[in-house]
C-alpha cells in the first residue's frame, strides 16, 4: 500500500501541474446540463432529491466514463507506448501497481468532481440535500471501479497510439448513446450491463427503488468487471507494442 | 555471472536479431555490451529482464523484477516531476534498500543539488539521464542494466556516469550498452562485442585493442566488424 500511495503522490504531482485536468472530465457535461435544464433553472423550479438524482444520472456516469476512458486507461496507454511502464516496473516491482495508483486517485478526484457537479445542480434546484450527496458518493463508489475494469481489455490490445484515440472516441459516444438502452432478452440485456453507463442508471434504479434481484445482478455485473480489470492488470504488457522504446 | 547461451531471437515477421549468441558477464567490474545502431543491444536488455523470452537458448540466472534495475535509453519521466520529487518517489518506492557511499555523496553534491528544483521538463537531456542514473544507482539491487546511459553526455557528465557505474560494480552486477570505445580506456570494464546476429569478441579493452587496431577506437570497431570472428 505504501508503494501505490508513493505512486499516486506522484500522478498528483503531475496532475498539479496542470490544473484543468481535474475540470476536464465536469465542464462540458456541466455546461450540457445547464443548456438542457435552463428553462427550470431560470424559473426557479424545486426538485425533489429523487427527480434530481434521476436528472442527474447521466452526467454523473459521463463523468464517471470519460475519467476511468481518459484519466485512466489512456494515461496507462500512453505512458506503456512512452516506456515509461517498461522502466518504472523495475522499480515499483509489480505491474499491477503501475494501473492501481492512477486509477485510486482518479477514483478520488471523479467523486470531488462529480459532488461538485452534484452540488451546483442542488443549488440551480434549490434542493440542499446531504442525503443526495451520500446517495452520489455510493453510486460513484459503486461504479468507477467496474467501469476502470471493462475498459481494461483496452491495455491488451496491439493497438497504435492514433488507432487508440479513435477506439476510445468511439467507446464513449457508444456507452454514452445507448445509455437508456433496455431490452428484456436476456443475452442481450447481460451484454448492455457492461456498458458502464447502463450499470450506472441500474445502480441508480437500485438505490431509488432498491430489490434483491436488482441489487444481486447489480453487484454481480461488478463483480465480473473488477475481475476483468483485475486480469487485464497483472497480465497487461509493459512494453510498448506499436514501438520500440 | 549471467550466462548467455546459443541465444536466438526474432521480431514477428521482421528482422532476425540474433541467431546464436553467446557470452557470460564478469563479476566486480563493469560489463559493455558494444555494437552498431540496431544490433539488438536493447532486445538482449529485454532478454535478460525477463521482458522477452529467447525463442532458443538460455539465459542464467533469470532474476525477478525485484532484483533488477533496467534504465532505458530515453530515460521516461512525467515532465513535471522537479529533481526532489523524483528522488523522493525513487526512495517511497524503495523504502530501505537506499545505498549510500562516497562517491554517491560525492556525485549528489556536485551534480545533483543544482536539479533539485527543477522540473524534468526544463532539463537538459544529460542532467535528465545524470539525474535518473544516480537515482536508479541509490537502489540496491543484485543487476542493473544501463541502455546507453552516456548517450548525448559530455565527457566530463560521461565520465562521472561510468565512475557511477564502476562504483555501483563492486557490489552488483552492472551490465550497460553503448557505441563509443573511446569511453571504456582506462575504465576497468569486460566488453561483449556483438554483431551479425553473435558476439565476436568478449574480454577487456585492452585485448580488444590489441586485437584490431591498437591506437585507434574508432578502427577497432570497424575492424572487429570487418572480421566478425567468435573469440572467447
Amino acid at each position: 500500500m505504501k508503494k501505490i500511495r508513493a505512486l499516486m503522490k506522484f500522478d498528483l504531482e503531475e496532475m498539479l501541474d496542470n490544473r484543468l485536468a481535474f475540470v476536464y472530465a465536469v465542464i462540458f457535461p456541466l455546461l450540457f446540463f445547464a443548456m438542457s435544464n435552463w428553462k427550470n433553472i431560470m424559473a426557479q423550479q424545486t426538485d425533489n432529491t429523487e427527480k434530481l438524482i434521476i436528472l442527474l444520472t447521466p452526467y454523473l456516469s459521463y463523468v464517471v466514463l470519460s475519467n476511468a476512458l481518459n484519466s485512466v486507461i489512456l494515461m496507462v496507454y500512453g505512458r506503456r507506448e512512452s516506456g515509461f511502464l517498461k522502466m518504472y516496473y523495475f522499480i515499483v516491482e509489480r505491474r499491477n501497481y503501475l494501473m492501481l495508483a492512477p486509477e485510486i486517485l482518479f477514483y478520488f478526484i471523479t467523486l470531488i468532481e462529480c459532488l461538485g457537479f452534484t452540488l451546483l445542480a442542488m443549488v440551480a434546484f434549490h434542493n440542499l440535500s446531504p442525503l443526495l450527496l451520500l446517495e452520489v458518493v455510493f453510486i460513484i463508489t459503486v461504479i468507477y471501479f467496474p467501469t476502470c475494469g471493462i475498459l481494461s481489455p483496452l491495455l491488451l490490445m496491439p493497438i497504435k497510439p492514433p488507432s487508440m484515440t479513435a477506439i476510445s472516441g468511439g467507446v464513449l459516444l457508444l456507452a454514452v448513446l445507448t445509455y437508456s438502452y433496455t431490452t428484456s432478452f436476456l443475452p442481450l440485456r447481460v451484454l448492455t450491463m457492461l456498458n458502464p453507463t447502463i450499470l450506472t442508471s441500474d445502480v441508480v434504479g437500485n438505490v431509488l427503488a432498491p430489490t434483491l434481484a436488482g441489487w444481486g445482478w447489480v453487484v454481480g455485473v461488478g463483480v465480473v468487471d473488477c475481475v476483468i480489470g483485475y486480469l487485464c492488470m497483472t497480465h497487461m504488457p509493459i512494453i510498448s507494442k506499436s514501438q520500440r522504446v | 555471472m549471467i550466462k548467455v547461451e546459443h541465444v536466438s531471437f526474432t521480431y514477428a515477421g521482421k528482422k532476425t536479431v540474433y541467431t546464436d549468441l553467446s557470452f557470460s558477464t564478469v563479476d566486480g567490474r563493469m560489463n559493455c555490451i558494444i555494437g552498431k545502431n540496431g544490433v539488438g543491444k536493447s532486445t538482449i536488455f529485454d532478454m535478460i529482464s525477463g521482458l522477452v523470452d529467447p525463442q532458443a537458448g538460455t539465459i542464467d540466472p533469470l532474476l525477478s523484477s525485484a532484483e533488477i534495475i533496467y534504465q532505458m535509453q530515453g530515460v521516461p519521466m512525467l515532465p513535471a516531476m522537479t529533481g526532489q520529487n523524483i528522488l523522493d518517489i525513487f526512495r517511497d518506492l524503495n523504502p530501505g534498500t537506499q545505498r549510500t557511499d562516497e562517491f554517491l555523496t560525492a556525485v549528489y553534491q556536485e551534480n545533483v543539488v543544482a536539479l533539485l528544483n527543477e522540473k524534468y521538463r526544463d532539463m537538459s537531456g544529460g542532467e535528465r539521464r545524470l539525474l535518473i542514473i544516480y537515482a536508479m544507482c541509490t537502489l540496491k539491487r543484485a543487476l542493473y542494466l544501463f541502455d546507453e546511459p552516456t548517450s548525448g553526455l559530455d565527457p566530463i557528465s560521461a565520465r562521472k556516469i561510468l565512475g557511477l557505474l564502476s562504483d555501483l560494480a563492486t557490489c552488483s552486477q552492472v551490465i550497460f550498452t553503448g557505441h563509443n570505445l573511446f569511453e571504456l580506456q582506462n575504465v576497468p570494464c569486460h566488453v561483449i562485442f556483438i554483431a551479425n546476429q553473435h558476439c565476436i569478441f568478449q574480454g577487456n579493452y585492452e585485448e580488444l585493442m590489441a586485437r584490431y587496431s591498437e591506437n585507434d577506437p574508432v578502427q577497432t570497431f570497424v575492424d572487429a566488424l570487418k572480421a566478425d570472428q567468435i573469440v572467447s
